[in-house]
């Protein structure tokens, strides 16, 4: 016994990778259950289903509660759903979709984020095998998201340019993606079973 | 029998949180005195643009710098759980510290709650967005929520609040730190 066998290194065409960790390419993961190209995420970081997802599920529900909570926007004003916000996003009147006239807890750009992100998730993790393979992509799609969101925010607080309320919600819904992208290979990849 | 080192996220955490509590009152502030020194444009919140833009950004780094420090502190072998609590407990910090600075600055500048409560006013009396029946009752809450800065309930509101905000963001951003910075252990066997 040396001390350092690999035990686990078999890809799903049978060579290895020596590295000791399963690529998930059609081997079996530490529960047991087998990933396929399109996994099914059974071998997923338990920290998806009891963290990372309640969590992003949590935070698109209360972006939404307001108008179901409120009749006006003093209650709106004085809600913990806005508070909860206040620190990270501006939470601007004109810059925030209402509905029938009690505003949303976010902004545009952060209900883009904070809606596609749970769902993004779910869908994405039935494809990680996939995900895994294009994760250099993916990371470079990340930092693509994230300067589009930045120059867009810039633009619009130097007043470069105004933009409207759906290509906000766009940028924002980009951002989630790449975000539950990265999320997605972050929480299959960093396994030795 | 050699002794188990014993690896505590709290170093790094706090030492994270500290810096990042910091950065967040800093641009907190500055969003503050911008809305004060603006002229009113009837826009509610006008000033803390920068401030929340920035905030969110600058905030979500917490547990990055946070999983760095530990890193520095113990090597690269972590798991990526492991990142998760350490962005947690930085995010925690940041709160804390965020809304002990809040507390104090009002003490160094005596007129900034009165010249931030007189600017939100000003801003809600001209504003074309907020139905005319209801301002009365916005300037009345903005009022009492200025008049209540220091009370006990405020000041733990806030903190619930930072404490959730900043500490499950900081959740996901240790946990995709530890993934990109880290180094999964392997099994000893």
């Amino acid at each position: 016994m040396t001390g350092n066998r690999n035990f686990s290194t078999e890809n799903g065409n049978g060579a290895r990778n020596g590295t000791g960790i399963r690529n998930g390419t059609g081997t079996r993961d530490g529960t047991g259950t087998r990933d396929g190209i399109f996994s099914t995420g059974a071998g997923f970081h338990p920290l998806l289903y009891y963290v990372v997802l309640p969590v992003t599920l949590l935070f698109a529900a209360v972006a939404w509660s307001p108008p179901f909570f409120h009749s006006s926007i003093l209650e709106w004003h004085e809600s913990w759903q806005r508070m909860l916000f206040s620190r990270v996003c501006h939470q601007q009147l004109d810059r925030t979709f209402a509905v029938q006239g009690i505003p949303l807890a976010v902004c545009s750009r952060c209900i883009g984020i904070y809606s596609v992100l749970p769902v993004a998730l779910v869908i994405f993790s039935f494809f990680s095998t996939v995900l895994n393979i294009a994760k250099s992509y993916i990371v470079t799609l990340f930092v693509l998201a994230s300067l589009i969101v930045i120059v867009d925010g810039a633009a619009n607080l130097f007043q470069l340019w105004q933009s409207s309320d759906l290509i906000r919600v766009l940028t924002g819904v980009f951002w989630g993606l790449a975000t539950a992208l990265l999320l997605v290979i972050a929480l299959t990849t960093h396994r030795v079973s | 029998m050699e002794p188990v080192e014993s690896k505590s996220y709290w170093n790094a955490s706090a030492k994270a949180g500290v810096v990042f509590g910091f950065v967040v009152f800093l641009i907190s502030t500055i969003g503050s005195y911008i809305t004060i020194h603006s002229e009113p444009t009837g826009n509610l919140l006008s000033g803390t643009i920068l401030a929340s833009g920035l905030g969110c950004l600058v905030a979500i780094f917490g547990g990055v710098l946070a999983v760095k420090f530990y890193i520095n502190e113990y090597g690269p072998e972590m798991k990526i759980g492991q990142g998760a609590v350490i962005g947690l407990l930085a995010g925690v910090v940041m709160a804390v510290v965020s809304q002990i600075l809040g507390l104090i600055w009002p003490v160094i500048d005596g007129a900034f709650i009165e010249n931030l409560q007189a600017a939100l006013i000003t801003n809600i009396e001209i504003s074309e967005q907020i139905p005319a029946a209801q301002k009365e009752d916005m300037i009345d809450a903005i009022y009492a929520q200025f008049q209540n800065y220091y009370s006990v309930g405020n000041i733990l509101q806030g903190f619930l609040m930072g404490v959730v905000t900043y500490g499950l963001l900081n959740v996901l951003s240790g946990l995709l730190a530890a993934k990109f910075m880290g180094r999964n252990p392997q099994p000893e066997l």
